[in-house]
């Protein structure tokens, strides 16, 4: 396998011909071996950041980027080196699984016993062997992804990119693959970058994570800090849940109203007896998640919480308790949009 | 009244039309072709006899030279207008695709006034070379006077076909490290074959029935619609007109079917 | 971006252009011989309305006989085949695919064909052989087709069940409903098929040419003769008040088509 490099983008920014501007000027580090995730809503620019690594998409002049230390921005897609799989897949349809395994080695003049060889190598490897001279247009959903992934791979590119991979799937078969996806990516030990709008997604996969909304960066980092860390109210409310009380801590005691606000994680909110020593709130609303029970709670002043509470719970709407109000997670202030966020 | 009555109600009145003068004409046809001297063996002779057979055969060579020269030079230009965006290409598409309605007589006129005796390559190699080139009256003529209607057929095919064509595909090969002539030959070119298929059939069939371009150019050749229309008004024929019309309308038909069948639906839909 | 790709582009431009003048080149000549004193002087011998006006008075009929059977062909096509648009789409299957296949025939198999079958089969009726119906008929045994498929794409992208259920759930009887809902369901597939069958209408030979007597001469036919027997200026004249009726169609079935494709785009 070749050694996988260092990915660097230096003030990267896209406005495409119409006039929307997708990116402002983004720099961006990716560590070799590391898989960074970009997460962010429809339309934050993650996948167009992509297109660009890709070589797809040209930044805008003054855009840079490097793979280790060299400077790829004007070579062409086809000479990168990268791996790359698409949100629908894009398997050739008039090619076998195996064939189209084959593709990139078959670009690159492999003579036919190594080509065979790999092939057999990769379809083991995503446990595709029995499949090998299907038709792709005969694969469920997730069968295609992992055809898609092992013709990526096959030609053992420096660089890994992978565009949505998941979301294709139903809810089920994306848990099984995504742990699947976890272990190959251990295993391989490849520069990746991940697009997702799927935050759980995100964080199982990526060793960083980075948040993007309207074209910036928000903030990048190890999933937990992200979580505990979070710099921005758009990062505390983008990544898990997380609830944001008007309130003041006086002495140790919450206090609500006011202009301040205070930010607590659903699972940082317990019910208990009522109490002086606390708010009261009135269960207005009850999910059963299965492992979790997501409650919403109405307190006096009108304002609403989200409780989770795991295990088996039995509050039932209109029932009343005091609202016990645990650590309260930090939030930095607003994001400078400053481009220096990369490490 | 039930939905499936009313239905058919509802149909009634058009497949009636069809029936009483499409299907009944065409059983007389078949009729009237084994009904002269030589009884059926009259539609073997049409397909044997050395008059006939040069004209059918002269038909399927024209025809298949026009579908080739067509498909290519619609691929290219279909593929390059649909891909491109420039000043002055709606235009471009435009003037490519209105001659799309023009009846086989204006056609054969347009050849006259550009390949005919006073026509316009005539006098310009007249001018140049002091010989004039005139080719309306040949198999040149004829060529170019099909090929004229058959390109706006083949380019909107194509175009329409190209709109479709799943760009992720050529981005996926780009990746894989495939060059541009790759790409062509490994992702647009298979991505194009139903539509180069099925335009390439209706072109070919268009081609094999056109009668209004040989008629306007009356040329010393033959094709297969001229031949039948002469022995019909000419020779009053009857039965060997009606049996080289059915091998004809056989011949399209099938080539048409055949198509679809391995084109899809999108034969279908674009004729 | 490597230096053969303009090469590539301006290639692909050329063959374009080429092609694009070798489709309208001749017809601006036709055009112009067809408004020039002398075809021999050119635009040198001056523009004059003459010849336009000489055939006019020569061929005017041939003109007026093409709108009343394209307008005759219209209507007979919308009776015909705006309800059998609706019965195929509503009742897909085996049947309605193969009465499809029938129903395009006419147009695959060559127009010579069906109208040396309908003069046989009906020759015998002399009222009917000499009058324009005749030729009416293999019209519309042509276009009805293109009226049926241009509705039924239309009609296809709709849910048409989930409509009528929900008007009869509305206590709306089925004439209602058709014109009500299925009907204004399947305008732009109307339009496009009504500009499709009228410019087919009127350019219509192949069939036309065998079906025609010396008194129901259409415009089609008018052409022919005149290529064959009259000077190139009347000839071109001719073929000018030809273009110029077709003109405004094409540029409507145009116009129709991609309003037709916009509106069938997945949301």
């Amino acid at each position: 396998m070749t050694a996988t490099t260092s990915i660097r983008l230096d003030a990267c920014a896209k406005t495409f011909a119409n006039g929307i501007r997708a990116l402002w000027p983004i720099d961006l580090h990716v560590r070799p071996g590391e898989t960074l995730a970009l997460l962010g809503p429809s339309g934050c620019g993650k996948t167009t950041l992509l297109r660009i690594i890709a070589g797809l998409e040209q930044p805008d002049s003054g855009g840079r980027v490097f793979f280790g230390d060299s400077d790829v921005t004007l070579e062409a897609t086809e000479r990168r080196g990268i791996g790359m799989v698409f949100q629908n897949y894009a398997l050739f349809p008039n090619l076998s699984v195996a064939e189209n395994i084959a593709y990139g080695l078959r670009v690159r003049r492999e003579d036919a016993a190594r080509r065979s060889h790999r092939v057999a190598e990769m379809l083991a490897m995503v446990h595709m062997t029995e499949f090998a001279d299907r038709p792709v247009s005969r694969l469920s959903g997730g069968q295609k992804q992992r055809v898609a992934l092992a013709r990526a791979l096959a030609p053992a590119p420096k660089v890994l990119l992978l565009d949505e991979p998941l979301t294709a799937l139903d809810a089920k078969l994306r848990e099984t693959l995504r742990s699947e996806m976890a272990d190959l990516l251990a295993r391989l030990q490849i520069t990746t970058v991940l697009v997702t709008h799927d935050q759980a997604e995100a964080m199982s996969l990526g060793t960083r994570v980075a948040v993007m909304s309207r074209g910036r960066l928000e903030q990048v980092g190890p999933p937990q800090e992200l979580y505990d860390a979070p710099r921005s109210a758009f990062v505390a409310e983008f990544v898990g849940s997380m609830n944001r009380l008007r309130a003041r801590l006086i002495d140790g005691r919450v206090e609500l109203g006011g202009d301040t606000a205070l930010h607590y994680r659903p699972h940082d909110v317990h019910l208990v007896n009522e109490s002086d020593a606390m708010p009261t709130g009135r269960v207005v609303a009850r999910f059963f998640l299965g492992g979790v029970t997501r409650y919403v709670v109405e307190l006096v002043d009108g304002q609403r919480l989200i409780v989770d509470a795991f295990g088996r719970s039995s509050a039932s709407i209109g029932e009343s308790f005091g609202v016990k109000l645990g650590r309260a997670t930090e939030v930095g202030n607003a994001v400078t949009h400053d481009a220096h966020l990369s490490d | 009244m039930t939905p499936l009555s009313r239905s058919v109600l509802l149909s009634v009145p058009a497949i009636a039309v069809f029936a009483a003068f499409w299907l009944l004409p065409v059983a007389h046809l078949l009729v009237v072709g084994a009904s002269g001297e030589q009884g059926l063996s009259t539609y073997w002779l049409v397909l044997t006899s050395p008059n006939y057979r040069r004209s059918l055969l002269a038909t399927i060579g024209l025809s298949a030279a026009v579908t080739v020269a067509a498909l290519f030079v619609s691929a290219i230009t279909g593929f390059f207008l649909q891909r491109q965006r420039f000043r002055g290409r709606t235009l471009l598409v435009a003037s490519l695709s209105f001659p799309l309605a023009f009846p086989g007589v204006v056609i054969g006129f347009l050849i006259i006034l550009i390949g005919g005796r006073q026509g316009l390559i005539g006098t310009m190699t007249e001018w140049l070379f002091g010989d004039r080139v005139v080719f309306a009256y040949g198999m040149a003529g004829l060529f170019l006077g099909y090929l004229y209607f058959s390109i706006p057929r083949t380019i909107l095919t194509i175009m329409a076909t190209v709109e479709k064509l799943d760009s992720s595909l050529e981005e996926a090969a780009r990746t894989l490290g495939a060059s541009p002539i790759q790409v062509l030959r490994d992702v647009i070119l298979p991505g194009l074959r139903p539509a180069l298929i099925s335009a390439g059939a209706i072109c070919f069939a268009t081609s094999m029935g056109a009668f209004g371009t040989a008629f306007t150019l009356a040329t010393q050749i033959n094709v297969l619609p001229i031949t039948i229309y002469n022995e019909f008004t000419n020779y009053a024929n009857f039965p060997v007109a009606a049996a080289l019309s059915v091998v004809l309308g056989l011949v399209t038909w099938v080539t048409l079917a055949l198509a679809r069948q391995v084109a899809g639906a999108q034969a279908a839909a674009a004729a | 971006m490597t230096q053969s790709r303009p090469l590539r582009f301006y290639a692909q431009l050329a063959l374009t252009l080429a092609t694009a003048g070798f489709m309208v080149v001749p017809v601006i000549m036709s055009l112009l011989a067809g408004v020039t004193e002398n075809y021999f002087a050119g635009l040198r011998g001056g523009l004059t309305l003459r010849w336009v006006a000489t055939v006019w008075n020569m061929y005017d009929a041939t003109v007026w006989l093409s709108l009343r059977i394209a307008l005759t062909c219209l209507a007979a096509t919308l009776l015909l085949g705006v309800p059998l648009a609706y019965v195929l789409c509503r009742h897909s299957g085996r049947t309605t695919r193969l009465l499809e296949e029938l129903l395009v025939l006419p147009v695959a198999v060559p127009g010579l064909a069906t109208a040396l079958g309908l003069i046989i089969a009906y020759g015998g009726l002399p009222a009917f052989r000499t009058s324009w119906w005749f030729i009416l008929t293999g019209h519309v045994l042509f276009t009805l087709p293109f009226m049926v498929r241009a509705c039924l794409a239309v009609l296809a992208t709709t849910d048409l069940q989930a409509l009528e259920e929900a008007a009869a759930s509305l206590g709306a009887g089925f004439m209602h409903r058709f014109v009500t809902v299925i009907i204004p369901n399947a305008v732009p597939g109307i339009v496009a098929g009504a500009l499709t069958v009228l410019t087919l209408s009127i350019g219509e030979f192949n069939l036309t040419w065998m079906l025609h007597t010396p008194l129901t001469k259409t415009l089609p036919v008018g052409l022919a003769d005149s290529y064959a027997s009259m000077r190139l200026e009347i000839a071109s004249a001719y073929t000018l008040i030809f273009l110029v009726l077709l003109f405004p169609l094409l540029v409507g079935i145009q116009i129709a088509g991609r309003r037709l494709a916009g509106g069938n785009k997945p949301q």
